[in-house]
């Protein structure tokens, strides 16, 4: 049937093409040389510089910005995006980003939107089984995709107990069938992070002993264990997290107080490590200390963005400038890696460029994003196409297990 | 199906009923003979709409050279399925242009109707539907085309779709280095 491709017409198989999300379709360029000539002359280019978001929870309504210029002072916000109406509340927060789709989370119905800012498509995603109500914390879910596939899937990582995927196209939440340590507890507040088709976090034995880093492969939904920390939290630690670079490498980074001679100094300092699995996999991976982030304790607090904190080349931080919480003034910035470290990993906050400024700023989160036309269309069937509505409803299907979108207006089932 | 419906009318309707008539018949390559209300005809295929407001029909059969009798068949069929249905908003076409045009979702009789397609018949009614201008029969093949592609590897659709793999190992792996990550940052 091989020759049925090259009888197929140019525009028919345009038609298949364009149906196919552009991270997968890139990949279909290993099929044959003819597939690869036609997806190269008559398909858009598909990977697109990265871009970083900051994604701002001011007083009531979170706003998401895009900010493509690192290397210039600003005193903007950056460009805003649009979000749909129904994430425009103040308990909703972003589960992450992938290939330029946004996955944010409704707390208090305890369900998702999937977004494509650039077409304005929207898919609805419904609570996992066990409604967790306003308990579970958003650290607890993560957005992954599985670039050989095309899979997209929303992991969720309780501490303690199973794990929850709900793969975009599928009508309901499934649990991972491949068994993971029981005794294995997430540690809170690291977050889940995507990358390289693998859904990554940390994860402790009841005693605190060790910290391990987790992968759950996004395909075949296997967790196997990934590395050990470099270090032990510890209480002197003030906040962990586990992210990505753009190179697709694991980053962690940790944010403690500097002490000397028994003596808290002011600022906050930041150690981040890359995970290097060296060219070849055959060697286990290594934590290689990136860099030492140091805030002079001479100005306004400083840290580093979270949790996108490595972007290329740069190092995102941010400042607070005046106030608390809600009348809190927060810039970004971008600081060059390569000019700003010294000879011995050391990075000062100071003086890089302010890339983004955000007034009444209760918090603020960096992530990577890419503008892309990957339709969301392609999953909408099963129950969560919600189309230009703007207001919907689940409802559990005793039956089926499930949840089922209603249309708000209509009470009937979209 | 009901080839003579007006005729045996009586002589001084027959003309009216011939010009009338609500089917066209159309011959295969292999010279069987189909028919197709004229209406869901003109409305499902820009080709077969021009050639009715044309007068380029033939009441013989038009001859369609380039598509077989199993894909004629099915593309009547479709027709003849459609305007059974009840229209919906998924219906409503639109210009195509690559990456912007809405997705249109086909709806459940037509999942199954292309579901039963053998490959060979599948595409075979892609070559139909784009020489007849059906757009939205298009838009339900190439639909299925693209789901059959969904999740599999490279390797998995060389198989499905019985392509030879004319790469040379050291450019596979070439390719695949290009593509190592969803990001590049440089």
């Amino acid at each position: 049937m091989g020759d049925r491709w090259d009888h197929i017409p140019a525009d028919a198989f345009m038609e298949i093409l364009r149906r196919v999300p552009s991270s997968p379709r890139r990949r279909l360029r290993l099929v044959c040389r003819h597939w690869r000539s036609v997806i190269d002359d008559r398909t858009p280019a598909t990977q697109a510089q990265p871009m970083v978001l900051a994604f701002v929870v001011g007083h009531d309504v979170p706003c998401a910005y895009v900010l493509d210029d690192l290397t210039t002072e600003h005193g903007t916000s950056g460009r805003e995006l649009k979000l749909p109406r129904a994430a425009l509340d103040w308990g909703v927060s972003m589960v992450g980003t992938c290939n330029g789709l946004l996955c944010l989370r409704r707390r208090w119905e305890d369900d998702f939107i999937v977004v494509n800012p650039v077409t304005g498509e929207k898919l609805a995603v419904p609570p996992p089984p066990e409604p967790h109500g306003g308990s579970q914390k958003a650290d607890a879910y993560g957005f992954a995709y599985h670039p050989a596939t095309g899979l997209y899937k929303i992991v969720h990582v309780p501490w303690i107990g199973e794990v929850n995927v709900f793969a975009l196209g599928d009508g309901a939440w499934r649990e991972v069938t491949l068994p993971v340590p029981i005794w294995l507890r997430r540690v809170p507040s690291f977050g889940l992070t995507n990358v390289g088709g693998a859904m990554y976090w940390v994860a402790t034995d009841p005693h605190f002993q060790s910290h391990s880093v987790m992968s759950l492969d996004v395909k075949d939904e296997r967790v196997v264990f990934v590395a050990t920390l470099p270090v032990r939290i510890g209480l002197t630690h003030l906040s962990w997290h586990l992210t990505t670079d753009l190179r697709g490498r694991l980053v962690f980074a940790l944010c403690f107080r500097e002490t000397k001679q028994g003596r808290m100094l002011k600022g906050i300092h930041a150690k981040v490590w890359i995970l290097d699995d060296g060219e070849t996999s055959k060697n286990p991976p290594e934590w290689v200390l990136l860099c030492t982030v140091v805030d002079s304790g001479q100005e306004l607090p400083q840290g580093i963005a979270l949790p996108h904190v490595i972007h290329g080349e740069h190092i995102l931080t941010t400042q607070a400038r005046a106030g608390y919480e809600y009348d809190r003034r927060v810039s970004l910035h971008a600081c060059h890696l390569s000019e700003a470290r010294t000879l011995d990993g050391v990075v000062r906050m100071e003086g890089s460029p302010s890339i983004g400024m955000y007034d009444a700023c209760r918090s603020l989160q960096t992530f990577a994003y890419v503008e892309t036309m990957e339709p969301l269309a392609l999953y909408r069937g099963n129950g969560c196409g919600i189309g230009d509505s703007e207001e919907w409803d689940w409802r559990f299907d005793g039956g089926e297990r499930r949840w089922k979108l209603m249309s708000c207006s209509s009470s009937s089932l979209l | 199906m009901e080839v003579d419906k007006g005729k045996g009318e009586a002589e001084e309707t027959r003309k009216v009923a011939e010009a009338d008539r609500d089917t066209v018949t159309l011959k295969s390559s292999d010279g069987k003979l189909f028919e197709v209300s004229k209406e869901a005809a003109a409305r499902l295929s820009t080709v077969l709409a021009g050639m009715i407001a044309g007068g380029s029909i033939d009441d013989n059969g038009t001859d369609l050279k380039q598509i077989g009798s199993e894909a004629l068949e099915n593309v009547v069929d479709y027709c003849n399925k459609h305007a059974n249905s009840i229209p919906s908003a998924a219906l409503i076409s639109s210009s195509i242009s690559f990456n912007t045009a809405p997705f249109k979702e086909p709806e459940e009789w037509e999942r199954k109707f292309v579901d039963r397609l053998s490959h060979d018949a599948l595409f075979d009614l892609v070559e139909a539907a784009n020489f007849l201008g059906m757009e939205r029969l298009l838009d339900v093949t190439c639909h299925k085309i693209s789901e059959m592609m969904k999740g599999k590897s490279p390797d998995q659709i060389r198989e499905v779709f019985n392509i030879k793999n004319d790469y040379t190992k050291e450019e596979l792996e070439e390719i695949r280095q290009e593509l190592a990550w969803a990001f590049y940052d440089d």
